[in-house]
C-alpha cells in the first residue's frame, strides 16, 4: 500500500521540540508566552486551545533545530513548532498533552506549492513524500483515557473521520509514556508509540 | 383528490425564509403535488422559483385587511387535503391567534407560542438549555446601563421577532433601542452576548407528537449569522427526551428551530425558538430527515417518498434565475436620511408587528410589571432640596457633601474589615484628584484616611495645599515630570508609564518615591497608557530596568470596568496577578504592591466589587508571595451620585409626536450627558416635591448652538413648562470635572 511506504519515508521524523540554549534568554522567551496566555487566554476553559498563537504566527517554514529565543522573534512556525508551543502552553495550564504526528494525503496541486515555499527558504523538503505530508498536532489529554486532537494550522479539532479540509489523515502516531496503553479518540482507540493507517 | 400545499414565506437571499427550502422538500418527496407559493412582495426572490406550481403574491403588510386575508386563507383551504405552511415568524403568530382554519394551517397553538416566545422562553425550563441573561429596553436607563457594563459592555439589543444588533457602547445602545422600537413598535430587549459555536435544532411535530429532529452545526455563517453550510447529527437523547416531553405539553403542530450556543464550558444557550421550520430545512432533508414531508405526511395520511442521505453536510450557492414578476427599478437619489438602517426584509415582519400590537395589545410586551423610574434616595433629595431651596442662579452645580461623605464612610469601613483578614497587607484606597478636584472632596477624603493619585503636577499642589503629605501621594499618569517638578520629599508611589520614564526614576529621580511602580498594558485593549507588555523586546528592556529598582516594587493596571464589563474586568485582574507572578520569577524581583485603579460605576461598585474585595486580595496573595500592599484608585464610583446640575426650562417646543425642552444647560456643563445616563428631577419650585422623569420619546436640549448638544433623549416631560427647574443626577464625577467655558460668553 502506497502509505505504508509514505510511513517507511516520513513516519522516522521524531516530534519536535524547542530547544533552550540554557540562558536566562530562552528561560524568559518561553515564560513569555506562557504570560501571554495568561493575558489573552482570559476565563477560558484550559483545554480550550490557545486560539492567540494561531493569530500571533503564520504557518511555514521553520529552521531547526529550533530555540525558545528564535522562536518569540519569528513571525511564521510550521506545524511542528506550532504544536510544541501550544503543548507548553498547555503544559502551564495544567493540561496533558501528547506530541501527535500525522501523515496526510493531499493532492499534488497543493503539495506543490508546499515544496516552493520551503525550497525559497532553502529547507530541506524531507516531510513530503509524493502526495503524502508529515504533519504535527496535540493531543489534548482527557479525563480516562480520552483525548481530543487540536490542529494549530487548521485551528480546529481533527475528527477521528480523519476529514480535514483540502485533504485526509492517511495515518496516525502519538508518542508518549501514558498509564493507559489506548487512547480514546471519539470512535477509535488508538495505541501509542504506533503508526496507524487510517485510510 | 392530491395534495395541495400552500408555502408562504418565500424571499431567498444571505438572510432567507424558509419557504423555499420547505417546497424543494416537498417536491423531492411528492413529486406530483400541488406547491403554491405564497408572499408579500415581487422581491421576495424565491417567489420567482419553478419550484411552485402557482405564486400568489400579495400586497405588502400595510395593506392587508387582516379580516378578509383570513377568508381568503380560509377559501383556499376548503379543499380537504389543502395545507398551508408558513414560515414567517409573525405570520405563524397572526395565524394562531386569528385561529385561521386550525386543523390545515399547519403551526402550534397560540399557547405553545406564548410559551417559546423570546426573551423569556418559558418552555426551555423543561430542556437541558440555559437562557441569556436579557433585559426589557423600556426599563429605565440606570438599570440598563448596568446591565450593559455587567455583561461585558458587549451585548445584543434584539427586536421581538426578529433583527439583533451586537453594541458595545452606551450611546450606540440607545440608538439602536431606538431604531428597533420605531421599526417594531416595541418589544425590544437587550440580551447578554454569550461567546461559543452556534448549533441549531429542527423539528417536526404534529398535535403535540414529536416525529422527528436534527441537530446541526453551522460550519459557515453570514455576516448576519445565518446558516450557509451546516452538519446534521442526530440529537443526543439528553436533549431530545426532553424536548419530545415539552412538545406534547405545548401540543405542538408544524415546524420548529431552537437555535443556541454552546460554550467552551459545554453549557447551551437558548438563542432563539422559531415557531416554523428553519431556513436550512432542505440540508436536513439532503442529510434523509424531509421534515416538511413528513408533516404532511402525518396531517394527510398521505405517505411520501423516501430518499436516503446524499449527504450528512449541506452548503449553500448563489445562481441566477428568470425572474418572473416585476421589480421597480431603484430611483437615481442622492437623499439619505439618518445613518441606524433597519433591515428591508420583503418579507415586512415589522410593519406587521406594529398592526398586530393594534390587535393584540400583549404580543409586543415583554412583562407585566410596568417599567418604573429608578427610585431615588430620600437622603439624596432632602440633601438636595435644602440646597435648591436656597435658590441660586442656573445653570449651576450642587455638591451633595453629605452623599459624598456617606460613600466614602462605607469604603473606609469596608476596607477595615477586609483588612482584619489580611492583616499582613497593607490595603488602602486613594482618591483619584482629576475625578472630581473639588476642595470639599479632597478634604473629605483626607478626612477619611485616603490618600490621594495624582496624574499631575497641580494635582500634586492641590492636595498638598489641602493638607497631605507626600508620602501620602501616589503619582500616576502619562505626564509626570513638567519642567518645574514639585519636589515635596518621597512620594508614596510613583507607577510609571513608560519604559522612558522607568529610566528617569532610576536615573536622574532616583528617591522620588517609596515604592516604583510599572503600569501594564493589558494586550486585549486598545490602550495608549502603560508599558506594552505583548511585546517581546520591551519585556527584556522591563526585565533588566527592574532588576536594578531599589525600593519596593509594584505593579499597577487599569483597566475601566465601566468600558470592558465587570465580570471581564475580574478575569482581566487574575491575568494581570498571574502576569506579575511570571514578571517576579523572571526578574526575580518580588511585586511588593498591586494597583488596581478605578473606573467603577457607584452601584456595581457596591454590589459587584465591594462583595468580591476579599476574593480580590486573596488571589493577589496566593499568587504574589511578596504582597505587602494592595491599593485602589476610585473616583467615579465615590463622587458620581454627589453631583447635581440644576438647569431651568427656557423654551418648550411641541411637535405632534413630541416635545423637546431647552435648557440653560449644556453638554458644556455635562459634557458625558448622552455617553452614560444621569436620571433626572423635576423639582416643583411651589412645592418643594420632586419627580423622576421617565421614559419617553420627548427631549431635552442645550443651549448651545451645537447640533450634538442633546442633554436626554427619550425622556417624557409631557407636564415640564417654561421657567421650570430640571435636576441631572450623578454629574458628580467627569461631567463636573471635563465642563468647559463654552457658550457662556
Amino acid at each position: 500500500m502506497e502509505v505504508e511506504e509514505a510511513i517507511k519515508v516520513l513516519g522516522s521524523i521524531p516530534p519536535t521540540q524547542i530547544l533552550s540554549h540554557g540562558d536566562e534568554m530562552c528561560e524568559v522567551a518561553r515564560k513569555y508566552l506562557i504570560g501571554l496566555d495568561s493575558l489573552l487566554a482570559i476565563g477560558n476553559n484550559p483545554i480550550e486551545p490557545p486560539v492567540w498563537i494561531t493569530i500571533k504566527y503564520k504557518w511555514g517554514p521553520t529552521r531547526y533545530p529550533v530555540y525558545w529565543c528564535q522562536i518569540v522573534k519569528a513571525e511564521e512556525l510550521d506545524c511542528g513548532s506550532l504544536s510544541a508551543v501550544i503543548r507548553e502552553i498547555y503544559r502551564s495550564r495544567g493540561v496533558h498533552t501528547l506530541p501527535v504526528q500525522l501523515i496526510l494525503k493531499y493532492p499534488v496541486h497543493i503539495i506543490e506549492h508546499y515544496i516552493a515555499m520551503w525550497r525559497r527558504k532553502g529547507l530541506p523538503v524531507n516531510w513530503i513524500w509524493g502526495n503524502y505530508v508529515y504533519h504535527e498536532v496535540v493531543g489534548v489529554i482527557l479525563d480516562e483515557c480520552e483525548m481530543k486532537i487540536y490542529d494549530p494550522v487548521e485551528n480546529s479539532w481533527i475528527k477521528s473521520s480523519g476529514h480535514v479540509e483540502r485533504g485526509r489523515v492517511a495515518a496516525i502516531r502519538i508518542s508518549g509514556e501514558e498509564t493507559c496503553s489506548y487512547l480514546h479518540w471519539e470512535n477509535k482507540y488508538i495505541e501509542l508509540n504506533k503508526w496507524h493507517i487510517l485510510e | 383528490m392530491s395534495l395541495k400545499v400552500y408555502v408562504s414565506g418565500l424571499h431567498s437571499d444571505p438572510n432567507p425564509s424558509s419557504g423555499v427550502g420547505v417546497a424543494r422538500s416537498l417536491r423531492l418527496a411528492y413529486p406530483g403535488i400541488k406547491i403554491i407559493g405564497i408572499d408579500y412582495s415581487p422581491r421576495s426572490s424565491g417567489s420567482h422559483s419553478d419550484l411552485f406550481d402557482e405564486v400568489i403574491i400579495m400586497d405588502s403588510w400595510n395593506n392587508i385587511d387582516l379580516e378578509v386575508y383570513k377568508l381568503q386563507v380560509e377559501r383556499l383551504l376548503t379543499d380537504a387535503r389543502s395545507y398551508w405552511i408558513p414560515t414567517l415568524d409573525l405570520e405563524v403568530w397572526w395565524m394562531a391567534s386569528a385561529r385561521v382554519n386550525s386543523e390545515r394551517v399547519l403551526i402550534p397553538p397560540i399557547s405553545a407560542l406564548e410559551q417559546t416566545r423570546k426573551p423569556k422562553i418559558e418552555a426551555a425550563k423543561h430542556l437541558p438549555l440555559l437562557v441569556p441573561p436579557y433585559i426589557d429596553a423600556s426599563r429605565p436607563d440606570e438599570d440598563l446601563y448596568e446591565f450593559f457594563i455587567n455583561h461585558g459592555c458587549d451585548v445584543w439589543v434584539k427586536g421581538p421577532y426578529y433583527e439583533a444588533r451586537r453594541v458595545r457602547t452606551w450611546s450606540r445602545l440607545k440608538s439602536e433601542i431606538r431604531a428597533l422600537s420605531e421599526a417594531w413598535g416595541g418589544g425590544i430587549y437587550i440580551q447578554a452576548h454569550i461567546r461559543g459555536r452556534e448549533e441549531l435544532l429542527a423539528y417536526t411535530a404534529y398535535k403535540g407528537e414529536l416525529l422527528d429532529a436534527v441537530h446541526v452545526v453551522k460550519l459557515i455563517t453570514t455576516r448576519e449569522g445565518k446558516t450557509w453550510s451546516g452538519r446534521v447529527y442526530e440529537p443526543s437523547e439528553e436533549l431530545l427526551e426532553p424536548l419530545r416531553h415539552v412538545i406534547k405539553q405545548l401540543n405542538w403542530t408544524g415546524g420548529g428551530e431552537l437555535e443556541f450556543i454552546r460554550t467552551s464550558k459545554d453549557e447551551l444557550y437558548l438563542i432563539e425558538w422559531n415557531p416554523r421550520f428553519p431556513a436550512w430545512i432542505h440540508g436536513a432533508t439532503i442529510a434523509g430527515h424531509n421534515m416538511p414531508a413528513t408533516l404532511v405526511e402525518v396531517a394527510s395520511g398521505v405517505p411520501y417518498e423516501r430518499t436516503p442521505q446524499v449527504s450528512r453536510d449541506f452548503i449553500r450557492v448563489v445562481y441566477e434565475i428568470p425572474s418572473k414578476f416585476y421589480i421597480n427599478e431603484p430611483l437615481i437619489s442622492s437623499f439619505t436620511i439618518g445613518d441606524v438602517e433597519v433591515s428591508k426584509h420583503p418579507s415586512g415582519m415589522p410593519t406587521l408587528s406594529r398592526r398586530l400590537k393594534k390587535t393584540i395589545p400583549w404580543i409586543l410586551r415583554l412583562s407585566d410589571v410596568e417599567s418604573r423610574p429608578s427610585l431615588i434616595s430620600e437622603d439624596v433629595l432632602e440633601e438636595l432640596r435644602r440646597s435648591l431651596n436656597t435658590g441660586g442662579e442656573t445653570p449651576r452645580y450642587i455638591l451633595l457633601e453629605n452623599v459624598i461623605e456617606k460613600r466614602f464612610e462605607k469604603l473606609t469601613s469596608v476596607l477595615h474589615e477586609v483588612a482584619r483578614e489580611f492583616p499582613w497587607i497593607k490595603i488602602k484606597a486613594a482618591y483619584s484628584i482629576k475625578t472630581n478636584p473639588d476642595e470639599r472632596i479632597l478634604r473629605i477624603a483626607r478626612s477619611k484616611g485616603f490618600m490621594a493619585e495624582a496624574i499631575s503636577q497641580l494635582e500634586v499642589e492641590k492636595a498638598l495645599k489641602y493638607g497631605y503629605r507626600c508620602r501620602e501621594i501616589i503619582l500616576n499618569g502619562p505626564g509626570k515630570f513638567w519642567p518645574k517638578l514639585r519636589i515635596c520629599g518621597e512620594f508614596h508611589a510613583i507607577f510609571v508609564d513608560s519604559l522612558s520614564e522607568l529610566n528617569r526614576v532610576l536615573g536622574d529621580r532616583k528617591g522620588i518615591a517609596e515604592v516604583v511602580g510599572v503600569r501594564v498594558r493589558h494586550p486585549l485593549f486598545e490602550q495608549r497608557f502603560g508599558v506594552d507588555i505583548s511585546s517581546f523586546s520591551e519585556l527584556v528592556k522591563i526585565i533588566e530596568l527592574v532588576k536594578s529598582v531599589d525600593t519596593r516594587f509594584g505593579v499597577h493596571f487599569h483597566i475601566p470596568s465601566i468600558v470592558v464589563g465587570v465580570e471581564r474586568w475580574f478575569k482581566i485582574y487574575k491575568s494581570i496577578v498571574k502576569y506579575a507572578r511570571l514578571l517576579e520569577s523572571i526578574t526575580g524581583k518580588r511585586v511588593n504592591v498591586l494597583d488596581i485603579g478605578g473606573g467603577w460605576s457607584p452601584k456595581s461598585f457596591d454590589t459587584k466589587f465591594l462583595p468580591r474585595l476579599n476574593e480580590l486580595i486573596s488571589y493577589a496573595y496566593d499568587n504574589l508571595g511578596g504582597l505587602e500592599e494592595f491599593l485602589m484608585e476610585p473616583g467615579r464610583a465615590l463622587v458620581e451620585p454627589g453631583g447635581c446640575l440644576i438647569t431651568r426650562v427656557i423654551d418648550v417646543r411641541n411637535y405632534s409626536q413630541h416635545k423637546d425642552v431647552v435648557v440653560d444647560a449644556s453638554i458644556a456643563e455635562m459634557p458625558l450627558a448622552l455617553m452614560k445616563p444621569h436620571a433626572i428631577l423635576y423639582f416643583n419650585e411651589e412645592t418643594s416635591e420632586f419627580h423622576v422623569i421617565g421614559r419617553g420619546r420627548d427631549r431635552i436640549l442645550g443651549r448651545l448652538c451645537m447640533e450634538e448638544d442633546i442633554l436626554a433623549v427619550d425622556v417624557s416631560i409631557s407636564n415640564v413648562k417654561e421657567g421650570d427647574v430640571l435636576v441631572f443626577l450623578n454629574v458628580g464625577a467627569y461631567d463636573m470635572s471635563m465642563s468647559y467655558r463654552f457658550g457662556r460668553g
